[in-house]
């Protein structure tokens, strides 16, 4: 009985809940847009700095809606506004999802979400998940032209140092918003 | 609340006929072009289905659009180019790709560009969250994506305003200041965002509780603008696939160390007899 009511309330979301994480996904796809414009394209900072905003602002989320689903959810809505305006969302959705449902796992045999090391282990674990992904499907994309998939390969590396720099960017936001009253848990 | 009540949110009708095909149709057919770019390798194929597709862009009429991203395109290929012959100094297996080998990528991805170009230039939201509703979706897959969707215009304006505010400042956000400073420009540009965020999501709820979005009850906005009808485009777009697909072309080998030892007009040949 206590199983079927856990397994119920994961996919009972109040309208707060999903409007956050629907907000969320808009503000990290614009944020990071808006980084590598103002940083003029695809250069190291620019690079480093949209991947630490990117994971920062998940952290945040995440600390916002402690529940075990919203990475799921966030891949989820990310993807879809991705397919509906770039098209290439449905492709790498499988991937993702698989990703971000380990991560979540891991998150949850560490603590679950109301520990901030388990948020910080399983964000951490998504990224690198994702990231592994992607370079299958760019491979499969690009096969005929090994060169530009190792520099693509370059790129996601640098970028992955962004996600772990933002890991410990995300967490003194928290503190901040805590302190500010945005986050009360 | 209007982008939420799934009204109307663009009050320009769109007199192109790409805008007036169903939502649903565009996506499907979008998905399907993904999926086989994936597998289709014959360069004049893949040709066929940019010019295909550049035609759809072209019905949008957004030329100085089409311009700067075709720009980029090249500018992208020549840069790839560029990282090729530059590798090729150090690995030797590098020098062996060809020009063929390096445009095929992007031949692959010219078409997967005009055809997201359409439906995001061509989507009307109400249409597109009608749409999401009509899928009979789960509550928690389309009311965020309805939320996302119709405020990101909201978040760019945001931005607008946050860059003003730091030039009456006297602070801009440029690569100078991003390389110099990073640690006071993430700060700059992040927080007040997230706390903008946090706030518009807040009273979002509440609007939405107050309206019964959630539960999808007491909306009579579901109009019967969803034509299922209309899938002679992608009927088209499936046809242009198989033409597309049994062009003889190119053969390119894929991988690195996979050299072409074979000439060009081999390659024409061997097509040919195919």
């Amino acid at each position: 009985m206590k199983v079927k009511t856990k397994l119920k309330s994961l996919f009972t979301w109040s309208t707060e809940e999903l409007v956050l994480i629907g907000t969320f996904a808009a503000l990290i796809k614009i944020v990071t847009l808006t980084v590598s414009l103002v940083g003029g394209g695809m250069n190291p900072a620019t690079l480093l700095l949209k991947n630490i905003v990117a994971t920062a602002m998940l952290v945040v989320l995440i600390h916002k809606v402690p529940r075990a689903g919203v990475l799921v959810l966030y891949v989820l809505q990310q993807a879809i506004i991705m397919m509906m305006l770039m098209g290439s969302g449905i492709m790498i959705l499988p991937g993702y999802l698989l990703a971000a449902i380990f991560a979540e796992t891991l998150a949850f045999l560490v603590g679950g979400y109301r520990n901030t090391a388990a948020i910080i282990l399983g964000v951490a674990f998504y990224d690198l998940a994702s990231r592994v992904i992607s370079m299958g499907m760019s491979w499969l994309f690009m096969r005929e032209n090994m060169a530009l998939f190792f520099v693509a390969l370059g790129i996601v590396g640098v970028g992955y140092i962004g996600c772990l720099i933002g890991l410990g960017t995300g967490i003194k936001f928290v503190k901040e918003f805590r302190h500010a009253g945005f986050i009360r848990r | 609340m209007l982008a939420l009540s799934g009204a109307k949110s663009n009050p320009k009708p769109f007199s192109q006929w790409m805008g007036k095909l169903d939502i649903r149709i565009k996506v499907l057919t979008m998905f399907v072009l993904s999926l086989s770019l994936i597998f289709l390798k014959n360069p004049v194929g893949l040709a066929f289905l940019g010019v295909l597709s550049t035609i759809c862009l072209f019905s949008l009429g957004k030329y100085r659009l089409m311009g700067i991203i075709y720009l980029i395109l090249v500018i992208t290929w020549m840069l790839s180019q560029g990282f090729t012959m530059l590798l090729g100094l150090f690995v030797p297996a590098m020098k062996e790709q060809t020009v063929l080998q390096t445009i095929i990528p992007f031949l692959r991805m010219w078409p997967l560009i005009n055809m997201a170009l359409t439906v995001a230039l061509s989507m009307e939201i109400g249409g597109a969250l009608i749409a999401l509703k009509k899928m009979r979706l789960p509550r928690l897959i389309y009311l965020p994506v309805m939320v996302a969707l119709r405020f990101i215009p909201g978040f760019i304006n945001d931005m607008k305003q946050l860059r003003d505010c730091l030039l009456i400042r006297g602070i801009s956000l440029n690569l100078l200041a991003l390389i110099s400073h990073p640690n006071r420009t993430l700060r700059l540009l992040v927080v007040p965002m997230v706390i903008r965020a946090l706030r518009l999501a807040d009273e979002l709820a509440i609007a939405a509780e107050l309206k019964r979005v959630g539960y999808g009850e007491g909306l009579k906005t579901e109009k019967a603008r969803l034509r299922w009808c209309d899938s002679t485009f992608f009927v088209a777009a499936m046809l242009a696939l198989v033409v597309a697909w049994n062009i003889p072309g190119y053969e390119v080998e894929s991988g690195m160390m996979s050299s072409i030892n074979k000439p060009q007009t081999q390659g024409h040949m061997e097509s040919g007899q195919q």
